[in-house]
């Protein structure tokens, strides 16, 4: 039952989190903005509908949607909210969750390679790029919290941190930011990507997946949606780990994670193609500092 | 609280790699004065009263006022604002930060013995090599000046790394080098701050030019 609900919290926060990001900036822009729930009927519809493909593509196009849907849906298995457990478990699943992220963008990077068009040629270039420099981060904030916890399991991770060691709380709530960070590179939004732009020129997400419609666009926004709902998650269970771990405040946390990148889109413009790799690499060393002020935190070196 | 800090002062190390703007040096320079003395005002609390007020007035004075102050007037006397004439990315000046990074703290766990202070020594350590790649990727004389205070305030914290404070003399001999370097450069910008944009510009001119 508790392994469940952790399922069933992650799925309405996967919905939740872009629909919150978007109604955020359609306030502060003094619109209306859409429905709590427009996303998920678009996405119905999206489903309703059969796919077309092109003649130039084969079955790694056909397959790729697929397989990134997979691979995010097993990702997000793993996930604890808060105290409750979740449906995977096991030692070494943290390096599982990981692969299986990178397995997700390598899916898509081919299926984008293969429609052999000069644009999404250009979208996967850029992806594989900011994957390679972004996975360090995720890796090594990941592996932060497994060193400070003892644990490679995610389901033990979380509740095995103590926050009596103000040190500790620190470190966990700069975990918590560099998640966020990594939020936002992985799900392209700004000043990484602008998930509005028209221009394919600009885009990096959006331009890989041009070709697809119908229920393969479909898959492809689930899966981007639980991907995201995981890296979240993740943030949110940090970040509450400073304080006390616990579902409320983990899920609160979410939404407010959501909130503050709706914010932050309404008030920054995405920065140049060329600033983006120094972005990201800042994240990554961030987070390597993180690891090793762990380290010696763990070691008891005294300052 | 002096943890905190030292994650706040690598973190400030790693941003003057990819700044791009003099104003945004000024400031986390004086950043960094600030950030050295509530170090010193947390770690060094057991040393006696009037070396502790001296280093206190120092850290405070110098490091956190007065250099920072002095950098903002030679950028408005200078109106040059920008590290490169034209936008560049700091990917290659990261990148190299980062190894100087690893290599800090890898140098720090091998020859670092028990009367010193690894984190102390570890942070110092990136500081010496941060300020030492500002001078030498930079090409204009005002990096290669905040170069020179990342240098000092990481033998500042040298001299915490091995428990003592510095002797007052060679303390004062610092700072008057400081204080020197910064004023002839702020006078020596002032003065032919105009020429020295104008070559500086041609000089870049003329890197772009083909047969």
């Amino acid at each position: 039952m508790e392994q469940i609900s952790t399922t069933i919290i992650i799925i309405i926060l996967a919905l939740l989190i872009p629909n919150t990001i978007s109604l955020t900036k359609a306030k502060l822009a003094g619109r209306r903005g859409v429905r709590i729930y427009q996303y998920f009927m678009d996405t119905i519809k999206l489903l309703r509908k059969g796919a077309v493909y092109s003649p130039t593509t084969t079955a790694i196009f056909k397959i790729a949607p697929s397989v990134y849907l997979g691979a995010s849906i097993v990702a997000m298995l793993m996930i604890p909210v808060g105290v409750l457990h979740p449906m995977f478990a096991f030692n070494g699943d943290v390096i599982m969750f990981c692969y299986l992220m990178a397995l997700g963008r390598a899916a898509i990077i081919l299926a984008a390679m293969d429609t052999g068009s000069s644009f999404e040629g250009m979208g996967a270039s850029r992806e594989a790029l900011y994957g390679a420099l972004i996975e360090p981060a995720l890796f090594l904030t990941i592996g932060t919290i497994a060193l400070i916890s003892g644990s490679t399991n995610f389901s033990d991770m979380f509740s095995l941190i103590k926050s009596d060691n103000i040190n500790m709380v620190i470190v966990m709530l700069i975990i918590g930011y560099i998640s966020i960070k990594i939020f936002t590179v992985e799900m392209g939004r700004i000043p990484i990507d602008d998930p509005k732009t028209h221009l394919e020129l600009t885009m990096i997400h959006e331009v890989m997946v041009l070709d697809y419609c119908g229920i393969d666009l479909a898959f492809i926004n689930i899966a981007n949606w639980l991907k995201g709902a995981s890296i979240a998650m993740i943030a949110a269970n940090a970040m509450t780990t400073a304080f006390a771990l616990n579902i409320w405040l983990t899920i609160a946390f979410t939404i407010f994670v959501a909130i503050a990148i709706g914010v932050v889109e309404s008030i920054y413009a995405r920065a140049k193609m060329a600033r983006n790799t120094t972005y990201i690499l800042t994240i990554t060393a961030i987070a390597m500092l993180i690891f090793f002020v762990a380290f010696i935190l763990l070691k008891d070196i005294k300052l | 609280m002096v943890f905190a800090l030292i994650i706040l002062y690598v973190i400030t190390l790693i941003s003057i790699s990819i700044t791009e703007r003099f104003r945004d040096y000024a400031s986390i320079i004086a950043m960094q004065g600030w950030i050295l003395l509530f170090i010193v005002l947390f770690k060094l609390h057991s040393i006696h009263i009037s070396e502790l007020f001296f280093v206190l007035a120092e850290t405070l004075i110098f490091k956190a006022i007065i250099v920072p102050a002095m950098l903002f007037k030679i950028i408005r006397k200078t109106k040059t604002n920008h590290i490169y004439a034209i936008g560049q990315s700091q990917f290659p000046s990261l990148i190299t930060s980062i190894i100087a990074l690893i290599a800090s703290i890898v140098t720090t766990y091998y020859i670092a013995d028990t009367t010193s202070n690894m984190v102390f020594f570890g942070v110092a350590l990136y500081a010496l090599f941060s300020g030492l790649l500002l001078i030498i990727r930079r090409k204009r004389i005002f990096s290669h000046l905040v170069g020179f205070l990342v240098i000092e305030n990481g033998v500042f914290l040298f001299s915490m790394a091995i428990g003592i404070e510095m002797p007052f003399l060679i303390n004062i001999a610092i700072l008057l080098d400081i204080l020197l370097v910064v004023l002839m450069l702020g006078m020596f910008l002032s003065k032919i701050g105009t020429s020295l944009k104008s070559i500086d510009v041609d000089a870049e001119t003329l890197t772009t030019l083909k047969n």
